[in-house]
């Protein structure tokens, strides 16, 4: 059944669902733009405009938030894809805020977490963030990340086993 | 032995970090969409914009292309007419392959065996 508040181009997305998904949505932007709030918003109302037109067209074979989220990813990838150099300003200014926000926070450990994130491959920090942060499952990460299944998995181990190392100190564990 | 961290360890060590990064920016929902659907319909004024005057150039350039044509046509034929219908003389175009006599030969040269001798205006 079309919700009232569906789009005349997508019938299978609404605003309403939209709109829960609005936060979790922003943070993947922000994770796709090196952390620059106006450069995420631009590629969330980007994202809202695909849908809008219909361009990106929803048609229930993924869940929305998978299919939201790949949205993203795809206009971040298109958009720096020939912007190499605006993308490392990006990253330096990624890695300096990461120092202002550690430096607001006498919190050590995030980062030492931040350290163990930013270290990882850039595909093995897409699928931590999307498994561990927007709980996705492997298949959905995989989705939106546009690997199959199997390379996904192997993303996720390998970044997993990295962060379990990284972060073991952070984690007093028992002995047996 | 270490026990190896397991997922819900790492994702509680994750979690504040991504939160932390992520903090009390997120615009509201309704701004951004807000934008979105200015950003949309600028687009299809623009599409629409563009449209009616690529479809006003291809006109006019379909025009361009066929009114001299037309009008070459149409002038040749009003020309040709023209030119009939004041013209109070004509030739056939074979005309120049005959000879210019200056007398008639059906009148002034007699067939051989006929009489020269004239009878009220005839020949006999």
């Amino acid at each position: 059944m079309r919700d009232y508040d569906a789009l005349d181009n997508n019938p299978h997305v609404s605003k309403t669902a939209l709109e829960a998904l609005h936060g979790q949505l922003f943070g993947w932007a922000l994770s796709r733009c090196g952390y620059d709030d106006a450069t995420a918003e631009d590629l969330m109302q980007q994202a809202y405009v695909e849908l809008l037109s219909g361009r990106a067209r929803f048609d229930n074979r993924s869940t929305l938030k998978t299919f939201v989220f790949g949205v993203v990813q795809n206009l971040a990838r298109s958009r720096f894809r020939r912007q190499n150099t605006r993308l490392r300003l990006i990253d330096s200014y990624a890695s300096e805020q990461v120092e202002t926000t550690e430096d607001e926070h006498d919190h050590g450990n995030l980062k030492v977490v931040w350290e163990a994130v930013e270290s990882l491959p850039q595909r093995q920090r897409d699928i931590t963030e999307l498994v561990f942060i927007s709980d996705m499952t492997i298949e959905e990460a995989s989705q939106v990340m546009g690997v199959s299944l199997g390379t996904g998995r192997v993303h996720y181990d390998r970044a997993k086993k990295s962060l379990a190392e990284k972060l073991a100190n952070l984690h007093p564990t028992e002995s047996m | 032995m270490e026990d190896e961290m397991n997922e819900e360890d790492i994702q509680e060590s994750l979690s504040p970090a991504f939160e932390d990064a992520h903090t009390g920016n997120t615009p509201a929902f309704d701004k951004v969409w807000a934008n979105a659907e200015a950003a949309y319909s600028r687009s299809q004024r623009r599409y629409r914009v563009v449209g009616s005057v690529a479809a006003a150039i291809a006109v006019v350039g379909i025009v361009a292309v066929l009114w001299p044509a037309q009008q070459e046509e149409f002038s040749d034929d009003f020309f040709i007419a023209d030119a009939l219908m004041n013209s109070t003389s004509w030739s056939a175009p074979s005309d120049s392959l005959m000879p210019e006599h200056q007398f008639d030969i059906y009148q002034e040269i007699p067939f051989p065996g006929v009489s020269t001798d004239r009878k009220e205006g005839s020949l006999l």
